[in-house]
């Protein structure tokens, strides 16, 4: 796995802690007084530092150093997590958010100032009580919650290393005080694939490790050094205080070296053993052309006096390592058990199956064909190998799946933004969170659910002040869900504010020309125009929304995602916005029909029924026109080979089959041929391999080895409101 | 004789740095590396010149970094090789 793979793979893991962290922000908030809560934020804030730290991401680093530190003296019990406290905790995640995406993109790096100074000024005590204040002064750093000194510039962090130890170490890196040895040792092929060992070294001093020793024994001398292979080794001393687990996670996403790891409570008091030094850490060695042999651990540096024990740090000594052992007991015995349960695949391996199963698919539909030419159709064989690779599809399927989580996890920072843009109070209740859909789907959805989400806020809504006068509580609800109904999944936004104005939507829409004055519409319809292009009910054009594209653009993706979007809405109550979407875009069931001499699929999720009609429900107008009397609604007819140039076709409708469709432009009774079959086709895109065609979804392969077209049901309907206009206004 | 090292010293740029010492040290005339312009220095560099100091050391040649830029500086020390900048 080369370096880009890694930090890949590192991003990746930012993604899920920082997703985990909305979560225990949520319990926290929820009056969560479990300490494994904000411990876990802890770990998250840890491991995106150490990954920083290995991958070079500076400002990351630095900024979560601080985080960290905050988060140290809340988990230890020095500061009391108060409602304020959670705040800056909070908004300080959204900043590590913004870092984190800057550090994947290369984009410009956050403004941190600000948040750095708060999180300073939170920690330094500001909204600590006084006593805390007083207990943080008194409590030495084996307490695990001694502030680190460090500035808020990274670079000033490192320029301190040569010369002054933070405090937090005097008290505990102590000869002959408890601390650890860490013997780092990188494999010959360390720098493959643009590695670099250094930055892992300065990953260790920021955890406040100490250089002893670098082991330069095993380097030759120029003639055979090989210059792209790594002879050093190092060894490192660290403060007791730091957890076992903590300084492996520095090497967490390296393999390319050994460590060894040991405690001490004694390791200057031995001979043999190079001495842990107090400030300074490394001081240079007096100026003399020394050997090389000089930096061996044989020939350590100047040991400096050993006899400057505190009090305070010997007691540390002594209560540090239970709290160590207590840390590190754990792991061994969990970890086996984590490593088995999930295991990370490339996408790109996963699409591959999904293909190959889709191949598979193709050709027993192949076979099967065969096999019934040859009146062998009818084989128990058959039907076994059909169900078991409609399971294999399935199955294949599913581990592409992901929990709507990964979406919903991002909701709360948008509405706390939304809090402080409109000055609303907002509560989120989040339902179905672990409702897993394809991660396509899932990557494709945030969009369009931001959109709902903002729109929700800044225009169902009301201002706490007009809440109050209205009887409601002065939050605003958002209720956010996700659940699987009849093979699709259902994402629903809803509030309970003001709900739509449907005076003043139909206004603005006449207003606007996208509606005549005297139109008759439902309220359902009037509801509907909301989607219209260019359509915008807020007075003044707002950050937040306003613009007039949002809704029109949340209908197309959504639309372009194979779903449908639909409003539910009481004046005074709120409103609630239904997205119904495929469970995955790589296969349909579809029917299978006939149109002259092509085979069509259309999609079974927009079939409402299928008939042959008499003429006595049928309503011819013009030439071509007819309308389809279905149970009193009258429905047009379309003639699907009259749109995609299909020659040959039957057009009596008396004499064809109608499919009665619905789509995000109503109904429409397709005109086809014949019914073949009903199945589930693999979807291959046309635009991949062909271009854009209008009124076609995709393509398929069928059992004779033809392609089918996929009809683009939503296409279809549009083109009968358009063509129905057409011939109105051809009318008139 | 003085030899000014390149502002970055990654691993690509220890194999030239290599030949480059072996060359200077087979003169076997006294070198000094300035090291003033070093922005970045890796493992791999590092090693090269602390080989190239102990080649120096073993023939008697003398051999000085001066002077060092205070990146070169940081890291060395990160990396117990403080002897190296101020040999």
């Amino acid at each position: 796995m080369d370096i880009d793979a890694i930090q890949l793979l590192f991003f990746q893991e930012c993604e899920e802690g920082l997703a985990g962290m909305e979560v225990n922000f949520a319990e926290l908030r929820d009056g969560d007084t479990d300490p494994e809560t904000i411990n876990a934020v802890f770990r998250c804030v840890h491991s995106i530092k150490g990954g920083a730290g290995a991958f070079g991401h500076e400002r990351l680093q630095a900024y979560t150093h601080e985080y960290e530190t905050l988060l140290d003296l809340i988990r230890n019990g020095t500061l009391e997590l108060t409602p304020d406290l959670l705040g800056t905790v909070v908004s300080a995640y959204d900043v590590l958010t913004d870092h984190v995406a800057a550090a994947r993109d290369s984009s410009d790096i956050p403004d941190d100032a600000a948040m750095l100074e708060r999180l300073t000024l939170a920690a330094g005590g500001e909204t600590a009580s006084a006593a805390a204040v007083a207990d943080l002064a008194d409590t030495p750093a084996a307490e695990g919650g001694a502030p680190s000194s460090m500035g808020d510039d990274f670079d000033d962090l490192m320029a301190m290393l040569g010369d002054v130890a933070s405090p937090d170490d005097d008290s505990d890196v102590i000869a002959g005080v408890d601390g650890w040895l860490l013997d780092y040792r990188p494999t010959a092929n360390a720098f493959d694939h643009g590695a670099e060992p250094m930055l892992l070294l300065r990953e260790l001093a920021m955890l406040g490790g100490t250089v002893i020793a670098c082991d330069t024994s095993t380097l030759p001398s120029l003639d055979t050094l090989d210059a792209e292979c790594a002879y050093l080794g190092w060894t490192f001393a660290l403060p007791g205080q730091i957890d076992e687990e903590d300084i492996r996670s520095v090497f967490e996403f390296t393999d390319s070296c050994s460590i060894t790891l040991t405690r001490s409570n004694n390791i200057g008091a031995d001979s043999g053993t190079p001495a842990i030094v107090t400030a300074p850490v490394v001081k240079p060695v007096p100026a003399k052309p020394a050997p090389v042999a000089a930096a061996a651990p044989a020939a350590a540096p100047p040991t400096p006096a050993t006899d400057v024990v505190e009090a305070t740090a010997a007691v540390n000594a002594i209560k540090a390592p239970a709290k160590a052992a207590a840390a590190a007991a754990p792991a061994p015995a969990s970890a086996p058990a984590s490593a088995s349960q999930t295991i990370r695949v490339e996408l790109e391996k996963l699409d591959r199956l999904v293909n190959l199963v889709g191949e598979l698919v193709i050709t027993q539909a192949m076979l099967a064909q065969r096999l019934s030419d040859a009146n062998l159709g009818g084989t128990n064989e058959l039907t076994d190998l059909e169900h078991l690779i409609r399971e294999l599809q399935e199955s294949t399927m599913a581990i592409r799946a992901q929990p709507m989580k990964t979406v919903f996890s991002r909701v709360p920072r948008i509405i706390r933004e939304l809090e402080s843009e409109t000055g609303k109070r907002v509560r989120l209740e989040v339902e179905g969170e672990m409702t897993e859909v394809d991660k396509t789907l899932v990557e494709r959805i945030g969009e369009p659910l931001t959109h709902l989400i903002r729109n929700a806020v800044d225009h169902g809504l009301e201002s706490p002040e007009e809440r109050v006068a209205l009887g409601k509580s002065a939050e605003g609800v958002v209720r956010l869900s996700a659940a699987h109904q009849s093979g699709r999944i259902v994402i629903t936004v809803s509030d309970d504010g003001k709900g739509i104005n449907r005076t003043r939507v139909r206004a603005k829409a006449v207003e606007r020309g996208i509606i005549l004055p005297d139109a008759i519409l439902s309220d359902e319809e009037i509801d509907n125009l909301i989607f219209a292009p260019g359509f915008s009910t807020a007075e003044t054009v707002s950050n937040v929304s306003g613009r007039g594209v949002g809704m029109d653009v949340v209908r197309r993706n959504i639309q372009a995602l194979g779903g449908r979007i639909g409003i539910q809405s009481r004046e005074g109550s709120g409103s609630s916005f239904s997205l119904s979407l495929p469970l995955t875009l790589a296969v349909l069931d579809g029917m299978i029909v006939t149109v002259g001499e092509q085979t069509l699929v259309i999609p079974l999720s927009h079939i409402v029924e299928s008939l042959r009609p008499s003429e006595n429900t049928l309503n011819r107008f013009g030439p071509d026109g007819s309308l389809l009397d279905v149970r009193g609604a009258y429905v047009p007819v379309l003639p699907i080979a009259d749109h995609l140039g299909i020659p040959g076709d039957q057009r009596d409708p008396t004499k064809a089959v109608l499919i009665v469709v619905d789509g995000d432009n109503g109904q429409a009774a397709l005109l086809v041929d014949a019914i073949q079959d009903q199945r589930q086709v693999v979807v291959k895109s046309l635009e991949a391999n062909y271009r854009q065609i209008n009124g076609v979804a995709g393509a398929t392969i069928l059992g004779d080895g033809r392609v089918a077209l996929i009809v683009d049901v939503d296409a279809f309907t549009a083109m009968t409101r358009h063509v129905g206009r057409v011939q109105l206004a051809e009318a008139a | 004789m003085t030899v000014a090292l390149a502002s970055t010293l990654d691993t690509a740029a220890a194999g030239p740095l290599r030949l480059a010492l072996r060359q200077e040290l087979q003169r076997g005339q006294a070198l000094v590396l300035d090291g003033g312009a070093v922005e970045r220095i890796g493992q791999a560099c590092l090693q090269v010149l602390v080989a190239g100091q102990a080649d120096a050391v073993r023939t008697g040649i003398d051999f000085r970094i001066e002077p060092a830029s205070p990146a070169f500086i940081e890291m060395a020390t990160l990396a117990g090789l403080p002897s190296l900048v101020t040999a």
